[in-house]
């Protein structure tokens, strides 16, 4: 999350005080632009921003358009930022241009943090209603400014806009969620280079992963197997899972990738814990990761040991050695739930597995 | 596949020839006569029956237009192809009777369904979904100008020029056969059945955006249906309960749950479906046995990865008490009517001239894919800022003059049924189609006679409010009330709760601000007063009370969803004990004392008397420190 967050905010200070919408990597990115047509009277470019090792980052645009129907609030002139995706991240207002609302009033701290909150949230009912239906004409509010009056805005719409802003709000939200969401994706999957594809990986947000995870190939795979593996240590709920998810068995076939993604055993949350042994279900182990299991066995609770078990029963003829020790070890544990499945399993395993 | 159908039913002995053409027989009044039976040297019983009203289909719109369209004087025949009424709100089904509420204002629906919903709060206080089909049954039963045939499919229409003639149905149970003749028709079965058999037009899948300018369209047609979901209960014992899923179910592991909770085990999951493409595969209708099994192997495998994953150890004492075997179905037709409410029409509501009811949920899309794409949300609501007015144009068929339609396939595009498909909104369209054909046969005019005319349709309008109905903006201006015409006086009112209230056309909160009823502090016994200056003949008093229409009240087989907001039994702001007194120039010419009352509506009927004054003394509430009476109507 750092490493993005760092890169597009050096990104901001670029775009917000040059002016400049370049990339500010080592390597300029010449051809690191696209337009976006928002609408009939709304064409901007949108820049590829990198970040010092050349690896995309972030997008950004600089828009300058009229956000109000009724002439009570001044245009924008702001510049907008995206994630690889094409999910908004943030804006920053030009000098001299704040962003206003009813009566010219610029929009305060708190009404910054919420219009940034409601620009990020995709599911919006701002995408879903045409404005003229948010605002209740049977109530008007009367300009200071201006001889005017403009209609107040619905109240089940409260929470969705910044008092007083509902036309500013309505239109950058669709201006940061139109098609540029698209054309950003196609965009960076068209640049999805090793470098990129490291980079969203560890980028600690599962939506980069999955976007990763749907497209590589085989042979890729196989070769950030070894990154894919380190996230199973993620501390998020579901990155752990999906990682797993795309552990194939001939990926688990090599001893190294299996006995690390058995080391995460002992210490993960238990439902990673019971994602890993769901997914050793009926897989081969080598000697080091059943050894690394059933040390890990006093860790799991009475319900997960069936699952355990389950794994055990699938590599019966091939625990020895040190893994054989730490089986008989188990077996020893008094009063425990699993000691006595143990002293049975001893019993199941062939006798010439016991040499040396 | 109709054509197949038909043959399969011929060749099984069904067809429409081994009936005999026999005239009916002449009704009056009360249920249909089945005694007269054409014994079937091959087994069945034939019976052929005549009728005003044939309503196909007895889930809650069914019931709902079967007990309104009786109650306003028309003979009803209504079939209903399981053993249970109630459709997908039944014990087989269990789901929940959703609408309005869930605007979280004032907009419960009241009408019939408010009066079944009170009935079996009260009566079933131990929430035993059985009950709540005996309820349902209870009252259609009980309903003189109803016959009701249970596990009884209809399976042929016949139909001349745009009317349709008659039905036949089959009842396996009792091995009779069914042709059943009527002047109006409701096709209340959800999948449009009677409609399809007669030649009807209807639409099916999901139309794109540019057909009428939705833009929760598609980008290009399609025929995709929201997905059908079976449900379960469980039930928490004192010692571990083993479970050993079948070799059929799914497997699942904690990421398929990254949008679809599990936050308790008593009642699971609506994101337990499986959605169907017209004609193709998974079909909901002509392929709905694989449906059924795909989603028994949904719901066993979401059963295995809650018990056996580890994942949820907390459920090891917990086990299943039922599951259903019937998918409830979101979608499958919808027939065309002389009106197709579209998106903007729940987004923006129309005050449509017609308007015979309203819907409140959420544009509540369920995407196709169900639990076989667990890493997309299986649904997308949109809430709405108000309920929106359905017209009785799209509750009447566009091909035959003699069809209406209520329930989830009445005439809305794909959109607007996310909405309109709630089993509340459909009771409320039922009510009215069954109010409205019976205005058609005492009117002697067509459904399009009735909704394009507007005095015509402030009758109905009238009717329907009079019955409880609720319809947006409309509200009492009854000339036949004589409480209209009082001067109203109380023992005591509230600054909220003026008496003036109780005739001020409004029988409801509207969220306007108001109270719309009257308010009295619960010390003795507070009493309103209508008093005429010249003496009237009353033969009808009706009165109105508060049953809380701002909170849920549905029966479910989820703790959280009953402990949400709602009170299992007799709502506290309803009035218990009232006495009427009915005088003449102060002495009384009648009196009535009601205990144990429930109900938002009541009725009380007498012999006509002369009189000047009409006292309400209100003995007792459920609990409320306020008296509480939204209107009082007089009638002679």
């Amino acid at each position: 999350m750092l490493f993005m967050k760092t890169s597009c905010f050096l990104g901001f200070l670029l775009l917000g005080y040059l002016f400049v919408p370049v990339s500010y990597g080592q390597e300029p990115a010449v051809d690191a632009n696209f337009l976006y047509k928002a609408n009939d009277s709304t064409v901007v470019t949108v820049h590829l921003l990198k970040d010092t090792a050349g690896v995309p980052a972030c997008y950004a645009a600089h828009l300058i358009t009229g956000v109000c129907a009724d002439g009570l609030c001044r245009p924008v002139d702001i510049h907008i930022y995206w994630d690889l995706l094409g999910q908004f991240q943030d804006y920053k207002m030009s000098r001299g241009h704040p962003i206003t609302k009813f009566d010219h009033q610029p929009l305060t701290t708190d009404d910054h943090i919420k219009l940034r909150r409601l620009l990020a949230d995709t599911s919006s009912l701002l995408r879903d209603y045409a404005v003229a239906d948010m605002i209740d004409t049977t109530l008007k509010v009367r300009s200071g400014v201006l001889d005017a009056v403009t209609g107040a805005t619905n109240p089940t719409f409260a929470s969705i806009t910044v008092e007083g802003a509902m036309y500013t709000v309505y239109t950058l939200w669709h201006f940061v969620n139109g098609t540029v969401r698209q054309q950003i994706r196609r965009y960076t999957e068209a640049r999805l280079t090793d470098a990129l594809i490291i980079a969203m990986l560890r980028s600690d947000r599962l939506d980069y992963q999955q976007f990763v995870y749907e497209r590589l190939t085989n042979e890729q795979h196989r070769q950030f197997a070894p990154i894919i593996l380190t996230l199973i240590g993620s501390n998020d709920p579901y990155i752990p899972h999906f990682a797993i998810d795309q552990l194939t068995p001939e990926l688990l076939a090599d001893s190294v990738l299996q006995m690390r993604a058995v080391g995460f055993i002992e210490t993960a949350a238990t439902p990673v814990q019971n994602s890993l042994l769901s997914k050793f279900r009926n897989l081969p182990l080598h000697d080091k990761s059943m050894e690394l299991l059933l040390k890990a066995v006093p860790s799991f609770s009475a319900g997960q040991l069936t699952n355990v078990f389950a794994v055990l029963e699938g590599n019966i003829p091939s625990i020895k050695g040190r893994a054989l020790h730490t089986l008989i070890e188990l077996s020893q544990h008094k009063g425990k739930p699993y000691s006595q499945y143990m002293a049975k399993l001893i019993q199941r395993i062939p006798k010439v597995n016991s040499v040396n | 596949m109709k054509n197949n159908r038909r043959k399969f039913l011929k060749h099984v002995g069904l067809g429409s020839g081994l009936l005999v053409t026999n005239p009916g027989f002449a009704f009056t009044s009360g249920e249909v006569d089945l005694q007269d039976i054409k014994r079937n040297a091959d087994v069945f019983a034939k019976r052929l029956l005549k009728t005003d009203i044939l309503i196909a289909g007895g889930g809650m719109s069914g019931v709902c237009a079967a007990l309104a369209a009786a109650r306003n004087g028309a003979k009803v025949i209504l079939i209903q192809n399981r053993s249970r009424l109630g459709g997908n709100a039944s014990s087989e089904i269990r789901m929940h009777i959703s609408g309005a509420s869930t605007l979280q204002q004032v907009w419960r629906e009241t009408g019939i369904l408010e009066e079944l919903v009170l009935t079996e709060a009260v009566t079933n206080p131990q929430v035993c979904y059985e009950m709540f089909d005996y309820v349902l049954y209870d009252k259609v039963h009980s309903e003189k100008n109803i016959t009701l045939l249970l596990d009884t499919m209809l399976f042929d229409v016949e139909s001349q020029d745009d009317q349709i003639q008659l039905i036949r149905a089959y009842c396996s149970q009792t091995e009779e056969l069914y042709e059943i003749s009527a002047s109006y028709f409701a096709d209340c079965t959800g999948d449009a059945t009677l409609a399809a058999l007669a030649g009807a037009e209807f639409m099916r899948g999901r139309e794109a955006k540019s057909q009428w300018n939705e833009s929760l369209g598609q980008d290009q047609a399609d025929e995709v249906n929201m997905g059908s979901s079976l449900m379960f209960q469980a039930r928490k014992h004192d010692r571990p309960m083993p479970f050993v899923a079948p070799s059929w179910a799914r497997k699942y592991t904690f990421k398929d749950f990254m949008h679809r909770r599990i936050d308790a085990y008593d009642y699971g999951y609506w994101w337990l479906e499986l959605g169907g493409k017209v004609d193709i595969v998974k079909d909901i209708l002509n392929d709905g046995q694989r449906l059924r099994d795909e989603l028994m192997a949904v719901m066993f495998g979401v059963w295995d990865y809650i018990k056996n994953s580890g994942d949820h150890p907390d459920s090891a004492n917990w086990s299943l008490s039922w599951f259903g075997m019937i998918p409830g179905k979101r979608e499958s037709r919808r027939i065309v009517g002389d009106y197709i409410m579209i998106q903007r029409d729940i987004q923006s509501p129309q005050p449509f001239e017609d308007r015979v009811a309203y819907g409140g949920w959420p544009l509540d899309d369920h995407l196709p894919d169900g639990m076989d794409d667990t890493s997309k949300k299986p649904n997308t609501a949109i809430r709405l800022k108000g309920p929106y007015s359905i017209p009785l144009r799209s509750l009447h068929s566009k091909s035959f003059s003699n069809l209406f339609m209520a329930g989830r396939n009445v005439s809305v595009s794909h959109v607007a049924l996310s909405s309109t498909r709630v089993m509340a909104t459909c009771a409320t369209m039922g009510q009215a189609i069954g109010t409205a054909m019976a205005y058609c046969i005492s009117a002697g005019i067509g459904p399009a006679s009735l909704s394009g005319d507007k005095s015509h349709m402030q009758r109905l309008q009238q009717q329907l409010l009079r019955q409880d109905q609720a319809i947006l903006d409309v509200v009492n201006t009854d000339e036949k009330d004589l409480a209209r015409k009082a001067s109203v006086r109380a023992s005591a009112e509230t600054a909220e709760g003026k008496a003036a209230y109780i005739i001020d056309g409004y029988n409801r909160l509207v969220a306007d601000g108001k109270t719309h009823h009257w308010q009295a502090e619960m010390t003795g016994e507070p009493w309103i007063e209508l008093h005429w200056d010249t003496e009237q003949t009353l033969g009808t008093i009706e009165c109105t009370f508060d049953t809380g229409l701002h909170r849920y009240l549905r029966i479910s087989p989820s703790q959280a969803v009953l402990d949400m907001n709602q009170v299992r039994g007799p709502q506290p702001e309803t009035v218990s004990g009232y006495t009427i007194t009915v005088q003449r120039d102060g002495q009384t010419v009648h009196e009535e004392y009601i205990d144990g009352n429930y109900l938002r509506k009541r009725v009380h009927t007498f012999s006509p008397v002369t009189c000047d004054t009409v006292r309400i003394s209100v003995r007792q509430t459920h609990g409320d420190q306020l008296a509480r009476i939204f209107e009082i109507r007089c009638y002679s």
